[in-house]
């Protein structure tokens, strides 16, 4: 951000802790749509993810004071967005200690390079689809970027935990993309 | 240590495809002025409960022996505070277990400490328990069930007393608690480490503190 802006940021914040109707809602313009596909991603279900913005919005306006430096604001409004959709994940019973799941078929090493031709897209919707406890940590690391420490904080389980889950929705990511990746092949060569 | 995260970290941007639709705005400026009312009857409500207990307060000051607020600023070992668990047990600070322990004062009618306690405190005392953390929950609510079933509805594990005197509580008033949540970190002769950290400093404090790997 340019300085100028800063200065406006900080502003609106100021404006916010005085309960300013039309700075929340510069602020909220500001963030919201960023918000709303964090939401999304953890939830894959809009109305879910509008109502968790909706409360974190809220308590975000409500309880502003406590945002000692204005920088750090909106990490801060993305962690409350985070946590009430895991929440209301948890609610859900989803478990996002790894699962014990039989050996994948395909062995696969971390050095193996990614060789895929499939547009961003469908790798970005091939992650919406896993299951939830992949999904979650997966795009808690590679889209929002939070690191393996700051994860299990968020999730409430270990950091090892975190990264065997990781490990294995990475597989599971990789697996789905390469069979993906081969239907468009062969698509391709049913129409030449 | 993987490929896949620089292939994300090139592409994310291209992932946002879902816009916020406008009455979203107008939901959430909704709630704002509920706020704002119930906010209205919080006062008149603290209002007539001052001028109760100033009523109350005038026929039993005589008998009063008047407590000296301790000065923060001055105060450097936090006092061995001791009230009774929800079982009705007196509690004392000293006698809790932990190399660090966060003295965390709070209610069960505050949303701002509700969410404190399952979002920030929850987390790291699962986090750090096993490594000499704890928490000795001080409640400033007058109300035993509020109290208990907050407790019982967030899960909470942790120490958590209560003299169920509302802002009366004696130890409230020895500490000049004036706004929840307020917290003391101390280490385990109660010394004061740190006075209201976020949950980021308080992260931060905890892994050096107690060498987390």
């Amino acid at each position: 951000m340019k300085t100028g802006s800063v200065h406006i940021h900080q502003q609106l914040i100021e404006g916010c802790k005085k309960g300013d109707r039309n700075a929340q809602f510069r602020i909220y313009e500001m963030y919201v749509d960023a918000m709303l596909n964090t939401a999304f991603r953890l939830l894959k279900n809009e109305e879910d993810a509008e109502d968790v913005l909706q409360e974190s919005f809220l308590k975000a306006f409500k309880s502003i004071d406590q945002v000692k430096n204005p920088a750090k604001f909106g990490g801060w409004l993305k962690r409350i967005v985070i946590n009430r959709s895991i929440d209301l994940l948890q609610k859900r019973k989803i478990k996002f200690e790894p699962i014990n799941e039989d050996r994948m078929e395909i062995p696969m090493t971390d050095e193996e390079p990614l060789d895929f031709e499939l547009p961003f897209e469908k790798v970005y919707n091939i992650l919406l689809e896993l299951p939830p406890g992949y999904r979650t940590v997966l795009s808690l690391y590679l889209l929002e970027g939070y690191d393996h420490q700051e994860i299990s904080t968020i999730l409430g389980i270990s950091k090892s935990a975190s990264l065997s889950q990781f490990h294995r929705g990475k597989k599971r990511l990789i697996k789905e993309i390469k069979k993906q990746t081969h239907e468009q092949d062969q698509a391709i060569l049913r129409r030449s | 240590m993987n490929k896949i995260k620089p292939y994300f970290d090139a592409h994310k941007s291209e992932s946002q495809p879902l816009k916020a639709r406008s009455e979203l705005w107008s939901k959430i400026e909704n709630g704002l002025e509920e706020k704002k009312d119930n906010r209205a009857v919080f006062w008149i409500r603290m209002l007539a409960s001052a001028a109760a207990i100033l009523a109350i307060g005038f026929f039993i000051w005589t008998a009063q022996p008047s407590t000296e607020t301790v000065q923060m600023a001055e105060m450097n070992v936090f006092p061995d505070i001791c009230l009774n668990t929800p079982e009705g047990e007196p509690c004392a600070l000293s006698t809790v277990k932990g190399k660090v322990i966060l003295v965390n004062f709070w209610a069960s009618w505050d949303e701002v400490c509700n969410e404190n306690n399952c979002y920030v405190f929850k987390p790291m005392y699962e986090k750090y328990k096993e490594h000499g953390f704890t928490i000795y929950g001080v409640s400033i609510d007058s109300d035993k069930n509020a109290w208990v079933s907050s407790i019982e509805e967030d899960q909470l594990s942790w120490v958590q007393v209560s003299d169920l005197k509302g802002w009366d509580s004696p130890v409230a008033k020895l500490l000049n608690i004036e706004k929840l949540p307020t917290s003391f970190l101390v280490d385990e002769e109660l010394k004061i480490i740190a006075k209201d950290l976020d949950a980021d400093e308080l992260e931060e404090t905890l892994s050096k503190l107690l060498a987390y790997k």
